[in-house]
């Protein structure tokens, strides 16, 4: 049995509560996750008790209400947290309410939907939190028969003392409970023991979806509420100098139309405070469609920004970012990505000699792989609501990050922090750009202005052109190979606009004695934020293409090569940092070889093969392409994950299913062209997205069976897909691809 | 503004508004049946599917001076219309394909077009009627997969 | 030797008019995928469109001038425009369609729901786009 206790912080953990009306809530942070992490251990230390971050209410009808902390844009945690606080409460599942939890104090600290850590965050303090109420009713249940707590078993929300034939349903004990003291020692069952986690769920809020009810922020209607719409500059690198709006007032529906700076000057910004526009033109109004129409009558003169230097909070301090003036463009950037490849660049890493070993090598070889901006485009765009008073703010906002949001909110719109409340809907899509909040400054400055609740709502246009891209990349690998076909030395440089994604602690390293790793930056005034495993997204395509080739120049079956650098990796490790576990690597390759019959696989088979390792899991696809008239066609895709124990099978299934497809549309597809500053993609007739037609015909998804603590799936399984479909291609096109959008290149004659 | 008679999931209504008004805002905005989403605005993403005699359309691109009086149904109306879950609804959460959920009122009023005028289709057939809908989350496997469930379904 | 080289001339052209063949159904099998995806939600399956909201696409006379149809894809169109008789005052959005697409679009809709047309090739799409936008570039 797994003990969790933490003496010094159970006071700030857990809370029970006896409810007004009878019954019981127990809210629960999860600060005293002992996942070391610099910012929420500060937190945890912390001497008050520290606010609620999800919740189990149990009233005397006996329902049972689940509230799920942490913010939902499609991973299902709604459904996978939960469970795993109904596997220690031991309630009716099929019976269970899941709620989304609000962001109501200003003392929240751990909801955060990123970094595809859900999982791993909640595995210890949701069960210990479902435990402890469960105990707590069972000893309720003892106190009140009189018995050993010992005698009792607890079944699907019942607690029953066998021996003298009483039961008795949580509803009934529930007020009772609340008033006893939360055990400090609450063991946990063992993963063998599980009867919940593990067990493929449907989503708990299924039905409300597919019946089209109002979840999401651009649902969302209130009293008496507003339009309003904000008009960016057309152009990265120019501002607002002025603007008329007498013909926009004399349209129909429209309220007013003024100008907003969204962060005071002097606001020091931090890391999720990303906003491509300072100043922006609103329009508000009383229906969607007289504000969009009103919108195009606003005169708008622009002007090209100064270059600016600002000090920017990040993890262990601060850092001072350059935005530079000037209209940029995509071919600009391109030339200066390939310009910084011929000059020295920042040493990240260096094992052995590896300039010796190119100097003396027989063969060199060298390759260069670039990627364009990617534009999030989630399904719902950017939207929010505001209600300001003098009473309170309240918001009900898409955000994945709202503790984050706090002190923004509270610097620049002068309100106090115990004042705040929002409601987290749910996110149509995310995908990292929620979690850069400035709309939800917006909206709040909107209603502050126009002292009336607002719905900001960003048309796709507004969305598309608004930038937090994905950054665009440049990359080159090279190898040295000795007279006998051996690898004898790597070097990986490459950078990005304005940031780059070589990640130097990764594999291949440690699996190379001569080993060297340089990075770039080139600032930018295009504003670029988290994409689905940033940096990752980039760089696993661009490894695992070039390993393919270097597998084939050296004559060795691509899998098989990873899985002997692997092992070499495992048995001789070069260097003091390797940041994987190279046995677990293994297993996924070895799984995805066994399930694809990778070894029987014709010679010609147009097939291909990536892994890649990040955010804790690790992920292998195998893709079975066909090419017609010239297209491809993806015939199927296999993949094997390991994620440690899966706490919901369907959930889990689905959201590799989502990456594989989502990886192949970008890397065919995806492309944010800048020209003179412009966002030549404004909408999704011009941004082009995988469809029905073009999503494989099979998907089969694997799991490696382990006891790790649970990781998540977000992120990890999108990196590899981009590299697997690129080899897949040249066995099937005997073209090699090194500039994504790969359909381009594919299209070149 | 002008006066419109619509009707919509076998009710009237009577709106004001501007004659050049997709019919989606008239349903988000005036009618408060805010299952038909926005997604794009120009007709390529499908989160706006209705159905207009029946037959699935983008209604970000229909101005609600077309519609005369041919019958809009929506989402709200899909169930209603059955009184109780619609087989491909059923299908859809038997086979828990939502993700985020944004542009799943539209995919499945495209599915439950495509099987009025296909009750049995093709695989292929279900890729041609649905590349309308994007799906940015992914789901498109388990969409063909709901879609052949409720066909299979209906022939009970 | 007239009779060798008749034969051989024959056989070529069967052999041109069956590539040729092949080259058309896989324009216009291309052309219903696209139409399907981006045009279909409005003009209809059947290309009749929606009366007073999306015009017909069959048997309308509009269709003859194949610049004018590439112009529409590439930028989209305003109304006020007369099809069959009836005015249409509303917004096509553009579609952003590689040339390969365009041409068999343009090709499945000019030979479908009784329309005739001659096929039209990639190269005529580009030279057309060419013409109607300055410093034209895709992606």
């Amino acid at each position: 049995m797994e003990k969790s206790t933490n003496q010094q912080s159970r006071r700030s953990f857990l809370k029970v509560t006896s409810l007004t009306g009878g019954g019981m809530m127990i809210g629960f942070s999860w600060l005293a996750n002992l996942v070391p992490n610099e910012a929420l251990a500060t937190a945890a230390n912390a001497n008050d008790w520290v606010e609620l971050t999800g919740f189990i209410k149990i009233t005397p009808d006996n329902q049972v209400k689940i509230f799920n902390p942490n913010p939902e844009f499609g991973t299902n945690v709604m459904t996978s947290l939960p469970m795993m606080v109904n596997e220690e409460l031991q309630a009716d599942w099929s019976k269970v309410i899941v709620e989304m939890g609000d962001y109501d104090t200003p003392r929240f600290k751990s909801q955060f939907t990123g970094g595809s850590r859900g999982m791993a965050q909640g595995w210890k303090p949701l069960r210990t939190a479902g435990a402890t109420a469960r105990m707590m009713l069972m000893q309720a249940a003892a106190n009140e028969w009189n018995v050993p707590v010992a005698e009792l078993t607890v079944a699907n929300g019942v607690v029953s003392h066998k021996a003298s034939n009483r039961s008795a349903n949580f509803g009934a004990l529930a007020t009772a409970a609340s008033k006893l003291t939360a055990p400090t020692n609450v063991e946990l069952k063992k993963n063998s023991a599980f009867s919940l986690i593990g067990t493929p769920q449907k989503n708990k809020v299924g039905k409300d979806i597919v019946a089209g009810h109002s979840l999401f922020t651009m649902d969302y209607k209130h009293e008496g509420m507003l339009i309003a719409m904000a008009i960016h500059p057309p152009a990265f690198g120019m501002t607002l100098k002025s603007f008329d709006a007498t013909e926009a007032l004399k349209m129909p529906g429209i309220k007013s139309v003024f100008d907003i700076q969204v962060y005071k000057d002097g606001y020091k910004r931090a890391g999720f405070d990303t906003r491509a526009f300072n100043k922006l033109v609103v329009v508000v109004g009383n229906s969607t469609w007289e504000v969009m129409n009103a919108r195009k009558k606003v005169n708008v003169q622009w002007i090209p920004t100064e270059t600016t230097k600002e000090i920017v909070a990040a993890w262990g301090g601060q850092r001072e970012e350059i935005v530079p003036a000037g209209l940029e463009s995509t071919d600009e950037h391109m030339k200066q990505m390939y310009a910084m490849q011929q000059k020295p660049a920042k040493l990240l890493r260096k094992d052995g000699d590896p300039e010796t070993a190119f100097s003396k090598a027989a063969k060199v070889i060298e390759r260069t792989y670039s990627a364009p901006f990617l534009s999030h485009n989630p399904m719902e765009p950017i939207s929010c609501f505001a209600h300001i008073t003098d009473e309170k703010a309240y918001f009900v906002a898409p955000i994945q990050i709202p503790e984050m949001m706090k002190q923004n909110i509270v610097s620049n719109l002068g309100i106090p922090g115990d004042k705040i409340e929002m409601k987290l809907t749910r996110m149509g899509g995310g995908f990292g750009r929620r979690a850069y909040g400035h709309y939800i400054v917006e909206a709040g400055l909107i209603s502050q202005k126009i002292k009336a609740p607002v719905k900001l709502i960003y048309t796709r246009e507004d969305d598309m052109t608004n930038g937090i891209y994905r950054p665009t990349y440049m990359v080159t690998y090279k190898a040295a190979i000795d007279s006998n076909n051996n690898v004898t030395a790597i070097s990986i440089k490459g950078g990005g606009i304005p940031e780059g994604a070589v990640h130097e602690n990764r594999f291949p390293a440690g699996a190379f004695e001569n080993y060297i790793a340089e990075g770039w930056e080139i600032p930018s005034n295009i504003t670029i934020g988290a994409f689905r495993a940033p940096g990752s997204n980039f760089i696993a395509s661009a490894e695992q293409s070039f390993l393919d080739e270097l597998a084939e120049t050296i004559g060795k079956d691509p899998l098989d090569y990873r899985l002997e650098l692997l092992r070499k990796a495992k048995a001789n490790p070069v260097g003091k940092r390797n940041d994987y576990d190279a046995d677990r690597y293994i297993a996924v390759l070895e799984l995805v070889k066994e399930k694809s019959n990778w070894a029987a696989r014709p010679k010609n088979a147009r097939r291909g093969v990536a892994a890649y390792f990040c955010h804790s899991s690790y992920a292998a696809h195998v893709v079975d392409v066909t090419m017609k008239d010239g297209q491809p066609v993806i015939d199927k895709v296999i993949s094997a994950i390991d994620c440690g124990v899966i706490v919901n099978p369907e959930g889990a299934v689905n959201m590799v299913e989502g990456a594989v497809v989502d990886g192949i549309g970008n890397a065919l597809y995806g492309g944010m062209r800048i020209e003179k500053g412009v966002p030549m993609q404004k909408n999704l007739n011009q941004y082009r997205i995988i469809r029905h037609k073009e999503a494989p015909k099979k998907i089969e998804v694997h799991f490696v069976q382990n006891n790790f603590d649970p990781t998540g799936l977000g992120e990890p399984p999108f990196p590899p897909v981009f590299g697997a479909l690129a080899n897949a291609l040249y066995k099937a096109t005997g073209k090699r691809l090194y500039n994504q959008p790969y359909l381009n290149e594919l299209n070149k004659s | 503004m002008s006066k419109f008679n619509l009707k919509v999931n076998g009710k009237n209504h009577e709106v004001d508004v501007d004659p050049t008004t997709p019919v989606l805002w008239v349903l988000r905005d005036h009618l408060n049946l805010i299952g038909t989403k926005y997604g794009c605005g120009v007709g390529s993403c499908g989160a706006c599917t209705i159905h207009l005699n029946g037959r699935a359309l983008k209604s970000c691109q229909l101005p609600v001076s077309a519609v005369g009086t041919q019958p809009i149904t929506t989402i709200e109306g899909v169930v209603a219309e059955v009184g109780e879950m619609h087989p491909v609804q059923k299908a859809w959460l038997e086979l828990d394909v939502a993700q985020c959920g944004y542009c799943q009122t539209g995919q499945i009023m495209a599915a439950v077009s495509l099987l009025k005028t296909k009750p049995h289709p093709t695989e292929e057939e279900i890729e041609s009627a649905m590349s309308g809908n994007i799906c940015r989350c992914g789901t498109y496997v388990r969409i063909k997969a709901a879609i052949q469930q409720a066909a299979k379904s209906s022939t009970k | 030797m007239k009779k060798a080289i008749l034969f051989i001339s024959l056989g070529m052209m069967a052999l041109a008019s069956q590539s040729f063949i092949q080259a058309n159904s896989s324009s216009l099998s291309n052309g219903k995928n696209v139409y399907e995806t981006y045009c279909m939600s409005c003009h209809m399956d059947n290309g009749a469109g929606v009366p007073g909201a999306f015009p017909s696409l069959a048997k309308t006379g509009n269709l003859a001038d194949k610049n004018r149809l590439v112009k529409i894809i590439l930028q989209g169109v305003r109304g006020p425009i007369n099809v069959k008789g009836t005015k249409y005052d509303g917004e096509m959005a553009s579609i952003s369609l590689s040339d390969k697409e365009t041409a068999d679009v343009i090709n499945y809709i000019r030979n479908s729901w009784g329309n005739k047309a001659p096929m039209i090739t990639v190269a005529e799409v580009a030279a057309a786009k060419k013409a109607v936008v300055k410093g034209y570039q895709a992606y």
